[in-house]
């Protein structure tokens, strides 16, 4: 299995793409704390804004980051058939469950390492082109927590969504073979979930149970910052836990339909 | 004993897909040391059968079976003896030669050395390119490519879908010899083919598929045919020659500036007697050798070649 794991990371990690993308996310990082940085200055040239205010939200970055997630995934199942590079990996003693799950974990790999890198460029940029500041201060409205506390809990809720967002994408990808279509849908769950979220919150006052859904799961980072009561009384309202245990049954069930479906499909490619 | 001998055992598969059934009842063998040939027309189902045999398409009817391991229940185990190229050799073009290689010699079911790996490559006269991206490779280096990929692991049996295509001469020499030497060593090989040319220098055995079924399982020269004698013959007296032997009932054709005589048994010594006797001169007497290439325009005469 780690044979699986290591052949499929190496595929990925040759390719010019798969850096760019971590390239671009720490350039765009730094950019876009310099645009703050230049936004935020007073009429003497004093930097208003301090370090934790944007190191603590990970510089609102994870949306590219998942962006890009969404991006190797679509790719590394339907790129194999678009290459017709699957035949060959196919034939070879192992199950193409177990291929498929070397993907999957492959895709997680690269979305961990790509949270590390992007913890990190927010820390040092925030610190660079602000106000420094410890990154043990204590950030208002989040439980008491210091701002690395705060800037690693919205890194893993976001780990979740990614979570989710692979099982996805790599489910188009496998079920579909078609890698333009897996990154649409990908990126559709993506950037359109607040749309229809927000159609859905109409409907949710009256059944309840609407809810769970899984659009709803991924506003999960709004549950990090402390609640007001209203808010916990509105009929959307699932705490983290519940989001976080949703998204997990969520993904697990996509898992399965892909590998049921991936198992079955004939390859054949003219 | 037969039975140890083969090494992959196909049993009545059908393939179908919608109501179209693509496969019909095909069954064959393939020996170690033996070159099977599977021959047809493009579309008669030769890759078709490939996929089925590496696990890449199901069958829905029969079995497959390899080392005696059946492939649908086993696949794991039966394909650690398998090596195979399923049409055109598709490699991560973005990397090198190398580097697409070392993917697959870690996927095998037994570690291959460093040693074992410039072995294969020279075996197939990569070693000047092989630190090359697969991306500057010509069809034939990416098709040499291809077979070092099915051979790294020393499989029993190796299937090679359309080998030959984009060798040059030299190429399909080298190609020959290798395969030659693999037989050697107890592989069984069957290579699909749309050209009878490239078969009859390679194979011991056929398997012609037309349609989607069987039609042909055998040795190389058909059996059939090797009972009858066909001889070809000019005299100085050729419609007079034909009169007489029509009336003997020799079965009689003309053939270009020949009559072609499809004999029974070795009658070559009373034929000729009889013609002489009737005062033709015989000017050539020769046996016509069938070559596979009509045998094989005769069995596909209705396979819309």
């Amino acid at each position: 299995m780690s044979i699986l794991i290591k052949n499929e990371w190496t595929k990925l990690i040759k390719k010019k793409s798969a850096w760019i993308m971590w390239l671009l996310l720490v350039a765009m990082t730094f950019a876009l704390t310099f645009l703050v940085r230049t936004t935020a200055k007073s009429e003497s040239g004093e930097v208003m804004m301090k370090a934790n205010d944007l190191f603590a939200s990970l510089t609102e970055m994870t949306s590219f980051l998942n962006l890009f997630i969404v991006v190797v995934a679509a790719s590394i199942v339907a790129e194999e058939f678009s290459r017709g590079t699957i035949k060959f990996l196919l034939i070879r003693p192992f199950t193409r469950s177990q291929i498929l799950f070397s993907k999957f974990v492959v895709c997680l790999i690269y979305a961990l390492i790509g949270t590390v890198i992007l913890y990190m460029t927010s820390l040092v940029s925030a610190n660079l082109l602000l106000n420094s500041q410890s990154p043990f201060t204590v950030v208002k409205g989040y439980h008491g927590w210091n701002a690395l506390t705060v800037a690693g809990a919205y890194a893993g809720a976001n780990l979740l969504l990614i979570l989710l967002y692979v099982t996805i994408t790599l489910f188009i990808s496998a079920a579909i073979r078609s890698q333009s279509l897996a990154v649409g849908v990908g990126l559709g769950v993506l950037f359109g979930s607040s749309i229809i979220n927000s159609f859905l919150n109409v409907v949710m006052a009256k059944y309840q149970w609407l809810r769970w859904n899984p659009f709803n799961m991924l506003s999960i980072k709004n549950t990090i910052m402390e609640k007001m009561g209203s808010e916990i009384n509105s009929p959307a309202y699932l705490n983290f836990w519940q989001m976080a245990g949703g998204i997990c049954v969520y993904s697990v069930l996509i898992y399965l339909a892909m590998q049921q479906l991936f198992k079955k499909r004939d390859v054949s490619l003219n | 004993m037969m039975e140890k001998q083969q090494v992959l055992e196909v049993k009545n598969i059908s393939k179908r897909v919608g109501k179209k059934m693509i496969i019909n009842d095909a069954s064959f063998t393939v020996e170690r040391g033996k070159v099977t040939g599977l021959l047809g027309p493009n579309g008669a189902g030769k890759t078709t059968i490939i996929r089925m045999l590496v696990g890449l398409m199901s069958h829905d009817e029969g079995s497959i079976r390899i080392d005696s391991q059946v492939l649908s229940t086993n696949f794991k185990e039966a394909m650690t003896h398998v090596g195979a190229i399923v049409e055109n050799p598709e490699f991560y073009n973005y990397m090198t030669g190398m580097e697409n290689l070392k993917q697959y010699a870690r996927m095998a079911p037994k570690t291959i050395t460093d040693d074992k790996l410039n072995q294969v490559i020279r075996s197939v006269h990569l070693e000047n390119n092989i630190d090359q991206k697969v991306k500057t490779y010509s069809l034939g280096m990416r098709q040499r490519l291809g077979v070092a990929q099915a051979i790294l692991h020393q499989p029993d049996l190796l299937l090679l879908d359309e080998p030959m295509n984009g060798l040059d001469p030299k190429g399909m020499r080298e190609f020959r010899e290798m395969i030659q030497n693999l037989k050697n060593h107890g592989v069984g090989v069957l290579i699909s083919s749309h050209q009878l040319s490239d078969m009859e220098l390679l194979c011991d055995n056929l398997v012609i598929v037309q349609k989607g079924e069987i039609t042909y399982v055998g040795p190389m020269d058909n059996p059939e045919e090797e009972s009858k004698l066909i001889v070809l013959l000019e005299t100085d007296k050729q419609e007079q020659a034909q009169t007489i032997l029509l009336a003997d009932h020799y079965n009689v054709t003309v053939a270009g500036s020949y009559l072609k005589i499809e004999l029974n048994e070795d009658t070559r010594t009373t034929l000729v007697k009889q013609l002489v006797d009737a005062g033709i001169g015989i000017k050539e007497l020769k046996v016509h050798v069938d070559s596979l290439e009509e045998n094989f325009l005769r069995w596909t005469e209705d396979g819309g070649l």
